[in-house]
């Protein structure tokens, strides 16, 4: 516990402001502590993994960047769309760099909630299909089954694989979503 | 009953567990699926864990 308080602590303390952005800490702490246990308790075998769920990990990921736009419009009002101007460019490049920014504005939450969903479903998938492919040579014989052994160390692997990749997700969402924040905090 | 994997897809079958017709407002059902129930389990465990966790003198000895 100390210590996921300590790294979301320094996620915070780095992406967002280090002092305005302690106001965040909260949030984004509960965000990563939701997410860990959620991707943990789908590794729990027979069990069920609400993260590979897209409705679940798209209604967190755009109400965090809807709430991002939303802090950005109180705080700078309109001034809140210069976000969508990149510092420096020449005055005939800016419509189209304006779309390709408001594009990639767009895009935010769909990438977040994606890339959350489609790594803990995939690797869920993954898992299912090796451990058929498992059972289905390990009922065929004797010989078959000590064949099958080697396939089985695989799924081994591959779940320490998996629950590594439930934290790296949960940090990674946590630091998109504080960086967006920040991008809405303060300008550039 | 024999569990057959027909699909890897089958795990992730939203399936009803409980459900409530209510006739309350329109044709309303509640139900409680799998997605809620584990969604309820692991609310329940965060919260057993930050108490656990910032309980300085209820449950620790010599203090």
């Amino acid at each position: 516990m100390e210590s996921i308080y300590a790294t979301v602590f320094s996620i915070v303390i780095n992406q967002i402001n280090a002092k305005k952005g302690q106001m965040f800490f909260p949030m984004i702490s509960a965000l990563f502590i939701f997410i860990l246990i959620n991707n943990l308790v789908g590794m729990v075998p027979y069990s069920f993994a609400p993260t590979s769920h897209f409705i679940l990990t798209f209604s967190i990921s755009f109400t965090i960047v809807i709430g991002a736009t939303i802090l950005g419009f109180q705080i700078h009002s309109l001034k809140f769309f210069s976000l969508f101007v990149p510092s420096g460019c020449p005055l005939g490049l800016l419509p189209l760099l304006v779309l390709i920014e408001f594009i990639s504005y767009l895009s935010r939450p769909v990438s977040l909630g994606l890339r959350l969903g489609a790594n803990i479903l995939s690797g869920h998938m993954l898992l299912n299909i090796l451990a058929g492919f498992t059972y289905n040579i390990m009922k065929q014989g004797i010989i078959y089954f000590f064949l099958g052994l080697v396939p089985l160390l695989f799924i081994l692997a591959f779940s320490g694989l998996e629950i590594g990749i439930a934290f790296i997700q949960a940090q990674v969402f946590v630091v998109l979503s504080s960086s967006y924040i920040k991008d809405s905090l303060e300008l550039h | 009953m024999t569990y057959l994997n027909q699909s890897p897809l089958d795990q992730f079958t939203i399936r009803d567990l409980l459900s409530i017709k209510a006739d309350l407002l329109e044709n309303m059902q509640l139900s409680l699926t799998n997605i809620g129930l584990y969604l309820i389990i692991t609310t329940v465990i965060i919260f057993m864990m930050y108490i656990l966790a910032t309980n300085y003198n209820i449950v620790t000895p010599n203090n």
